[in-house]
């Protein structure tokens, strides 16, 4: 039953006659489960919040940055250092007290992932990284329960309904994770920060539709959006069986898969590495750099031994690299440098390259 | 054989464009594309990404191509 309080909020769902209090009755009792608080977190929990779903999970281990704001919409420039679960949470709260909140301030990861899903109808995935997408995947399916997909890059997104009503999963999409050196995150492109608000919403609307079983959901179909033609495109996806399969196989594993490993996140190699205060050494000594960032990152060295070459044109610029004496390989965090260099030793015989460790992203900045 | 494709995300600055339309005798199937489109730009070879023939995502890559078939290259995101 709906109190008179709720009639009154909901006033407008319940004219509607698809909706009704039939309808709002089901948002009600439904338990959804939102990973992540962030760009598409946010939009996704004003609007299932203001929807009035019953109950709403929220899982980030993260806490509010300055640079955060121009698109994470729920939080204010006083929140910045809080954690977002218990943020958005809280201000969620004030605009619908009808909800009722669970709040997980940590990290989700396939050791505590099942026992969460189960406490949920539907899990939603506003996470930021590609193990974590797979792990979600993977314990959706595990659970059976139905996974509402987003994700973004730059001026484009990717929505789609997944283990749903027997559709596809997200492996039946990309069986296989990007290539290591290849993944970037927005903090290192960026991100159009109305696109995440496009997304979130249409993510936030398909897990209505599930919920009162309205409409056709995205299963099976995935719909691309480009901000900048304000284009619209839908690609029917291909269930395989096998994929699915062979997640449900595996089922005892689950717990221990290495999903950062299998993304290519961190990578188990022998390649020699140094760290930024071994680099000052070098720097006086005059080894060669090769920077495999896009020539626009920041921050640079200002030195005569750095060479740029970005990792896509590494190939074409594999001469200007030294023979046969130490060559040091660095990027942002360490990931692409990996990359680079796996290929230069693979296909150029290169032997005295070395990784700098984290990547150059804090060079400049004072020791914590 | 004619085809009109479309690149998506990291694709299409890989490829400097967003879309194209190419002319080739030798594609037959959509693996020949793969071939071909990574013969032209060497860097796709770094990426993963699924190809889209009139709309529907490719499981089986030995699939034939008609002429004026429109394709689209697609990668994976993971940004939220």
């Amino acid at each position: 039953m709906l109190t008179q309080d709720e009639k009154y909020r909901y006033n407008r769902h319940l004219i509607l006659d698809k909706v009704g209090e039939e309808g709002q009755l089901k948002l009600k009792k439904a338990k959804v489960l939102v990973i992540g608080a962030g760009g598409l977190g946010c939009p996704i929990l004003q609007y299932l919040a203001a929807a009035g779903i019953g109950t709403i999970g929220i899982v980030d281990f993260d806490q509010v940055d300055i640079s955060n704001l121009q698109r994470q919409i729920l939080f204010t420039t006083e929140d910045v250092g809080k954690n977002k679960a218990e943020t958005a949470a809280k201000r969620l709260t004030q605009l619908n007290p009808f909800v009722n909140f669970e709040v997980y301030p940590f990290q989700l990861t396939n050791k505590n992932a099942l026992e969460l899903f189960e406490q949920y109808d539907i899990i939603v995935d506003g996470s930021d990284n590609f193990s974590t997408r797979y792990m979600v995947n993977d314990a959706s399916v595990l659970s059976g329960k139905p996974l509402v997909y987003g994700s973004i890059y730059k001026f484009q997104g990717q929505i789609s309904v997944f283990n749903y009503q027997g559709g596809p999963s997200y492996r039946c999409l990309f069986p296989t994770p990007p290539a290591a050196g290849t993944i970037q995150n927005c903090s290192e492109i960026g991100v159009i920060g109305v696109l995440p608000g496009i997304v979130g919403s249409q993510q936030a609307n398909e897990t209505i539709k599930i919920i009162l079983e309205q409409g056709n959901s995205l299963s099976g179909k995935l719909l691309l959006y480009d901000a900048l033609e304000a284009n619209y495109t839908k690609l029917q996806i291909q269930k395989n069986q096998k994929e699915i399969d062979a997640v449900l196989e595996k089922a005892d594993q689950f717990p221990t898969i290495d999903y950062s490993l299998f993304c290519g996140e961190i990578k188990e190699s022998n390649i020699p590495e140094i760290n930024l205060k071994q680099l000052e050494e070098h720097l006086s000594k005059g080894t060669q750099l090769i920077d495999v960032r896009e020539d626009w990152e920041e921050p640079k060295i200002q030195s005569s031994s750095v060479l740029n070459i970005p990792l896509n044109q590494l190939d074409q610029l594999v001469y200007q690299i030294q023979r046969n004496q130490e060559v040091i390989v660095f990027c942002q965090s360490g990931i692409r440098s990996l990359a680079a260099i796996e290929k230069l030793q693979n296909e150029y015989g290169f032997d005295q390259l070395i990784n700098l460790k984290g990547g150059i992203k804090n060079y400049g900045k004072k020791e914590a | 054989m004619n085809i009109s494709i479309n690149y998506f995300g990291m694709i299409a600055e890989s490829t400097g464009k967003s879309s194209e339309k190419i002319e080739t005798a030798e594609i037959r199937t959509v693996n020949d594309l793969r071939k071909e489109l990574v013969n032209r730009y060497p860097n796709l070879s770094t990426y993963e990404f699924k190809i889209a023939i009139d709309a529907n995502l490719v499981e089986d890559e030995n699939e034939k191509l008609k002429p004026g078939a429109l394709v689209a290259l697609l990668p994976p995101f993971a940004g939220g």
